[in-house]
């Protein structure tokens, strides 16, 4: 820019020189081109200045845009960590749990068989990436846990009503009862813990994949913003193009204008000699 | 020089010999060809940033796409625990059986958070994030189009300074002429 102003400054220098008070139509001409040209490149070093401006601006919003979706990036990891924690691990074993003293106080073979495929379901659904499992199939998984379990708490019921009812009339205030009452307490509280961590799993993958849009939109404007300097970029390089072109004309000019007012005045020079 | 199919340099051409008349020429010829390539520049701009437009609009759709399927997911799921508990807090009457009715709802609700979360948020996600990556690839060939189009208009540019200075030249060498025959003259 210091190399274009300077020669810019050069040219406005000698402008005076381009006015001979006898030059003719086409000396004239040639003026009127380089003033022309000279417009130009003060319009083209505006353009310049200001597309360098917006670039600067452009790289800020760059740099803030990034900077916000790297922040919601973490935020997003952080969250998604914890509902990992809370809905991944901590749940299942509650499920797990609570499936396991169901099928103890029910005593029911049919209870222990469903409870089996709804722990091994809700273990391979929830470590489903890690074991490699298609997400397809383990969203199958997870739907056949839930019926499973459901399947084992109803089934379980039944024939806990029928073992209770059995028990009672055979040994009353026997061991039995006391495994179950046991049982069934903690199946209730492993229940309500894995409906607890799974409620907090929840909200916390809500608010991870709150995050995660976040950064995705940040992502967005920062590729915005990269998309108008990639313009704003390619209108600053051809504005110092035409810049460069109009100053090359400029000097072409002035040179052309030289050798006219040269050949100018040998033809005088002939003509005044030949006369005299 | 060339608007409208009508020559402009035509009206100079008479005074010119054969090589200047060429000359002239070659230069319509490229002052067309770059009307021709600026054209082509304007139409890649635009192409650029529609393209480029789309490829964040899409983005954006991805962001709302996620947050939608997460907010679908976690309200599922905070649905069926709410259900289970308060299924659990229900104390059944004396002599009545339980129903089954919360525990096959919370179920449900559970299963079904998964799904709703891929339908609702994963699926239209990844469909936008496919588009924007779509677009992405339509605005960098429209770039290398921008690119080549300025190329060419480079090109042009110079085939027509160097046309010109081969007018100049003929035009001084027939203004040297005319001197010398002016001179004899006299």
């Amino acid at each position: 820019m210091a190399a274009v102003q300077a020669s810019s400054s050069t040219i406005r220098i000698d402008m005076p020189l381009l006015e001979p008070p006898c030059a003719g139509a086409q000396g004239r001409m040639l003026v009127l081109l380089v003033l022309n040209q000279l417009n130009q490149g003060d319009c083209e070093r505006a353009s310049v200045k200001l597309n360098d401006e917006q670039l600067k601006h452009l790289r800020e919003l760059v740099r803030e845009a990034l900077e916000e979706a790297g922040g919601s990036q973490d935020d997003s990891g952080f969250w998604g960590d914890i509902s990992d924690v809370l809905g991944g691990d901590f749940a299942t074993l509650c499920q797990v749990v609570a499936i396991a003293a169901a099928s103890v106080c029910t005593f029911g073979a049919a209870a222990v068989v469903l409870g089996a495929i709804a722990i091994a379901c809700t273990v391979a659904s929830k470590y489903a990436e890690e074991l490699g499992i298609p997400p397809q199939v383990a969203v199958g998984l997870g739907i056949a846990a839930a019926v499973a379990s459901v399947a084992s708490g109803n089934v379980g019921g039944a024939a806990q009503g029928a073992a209770v009812a059995g028990s009672t009339a055979a040994q009353t205030g026997s061991q039995a009862v006391r495994v179950i009452e046991v049982a069934e307490k903690v199946r209730d509280l492993a229940k309500v813990g894995a409906s607890a961590f799974s409620a907090a799993g929840a909200f916390a993958g809500g608010v991870s994949g709150y995050y995660a849009g976040e950064a995705v939109d940040y992502q967005a404007d920062a590729q915005d913003a990269r998309n108008q300097r990639t313009l704003t970029s390619m209108e600053m390089d051809e504005a110092i193009e035409r810049l460069g072109t109009a100053i090359e004309r400029r000097l072409s000019l002035i040179v052309e204008a030289s050798q006219m007012q040269d050949s100018s005045q040998r033809t005088n020079q002939l003509i005044l000699g030949a006369t005299a | 020089m060339t608007v409208s199919g009508i020559n402009h340099f035509s009206h100079s051409s008479a005074v010119l010999d054969t090589s200047g008349q060429l000359a002239l020429l070659v230069l319509e010829s490229q002052e067309q060809q770059q009307a021709s390539h600026l054209q082509d520049l304007a139409l890649a701009r635009e192409r650029f940033v529609v393209e480029s437009n789309e490829q964040v609009e899409a983005m954006h759709d991805q962001a709302d796409a996620i947050r939608r399927g997460a907010v679908f997911q976690a309200g599922a799921s905070c649905t069926a625990a709410t259900i289970q508990i308060v299924d659990f807090l229900e104390v059944p009457d004396k002599g009545k059986c339980e129903g089954p009715i919360g525990e096959i709802s919370a179920g449900l609700a559970d299963g079904l958070s998964e799904p709703l979360g891929k339908w609702l948020g994963d699926a239209p996600a990844a469909d936008a994030a496919a588009d924007a990556q779509q677009h992405a690839t339509q605005a960098q060939q429209a770039e290398w189009q921008l690119s080549d189009a300025k190329d060419a208009i480079k090109r042009s540019d110079n085939r027509q300074d160097q046309a010109l200075q081969w007018l100049s030249g003929e035009i001084s060498s027939e203004a040297q002429a005319n001197a010398a025959i002016i001179g004899g003259y006299a």
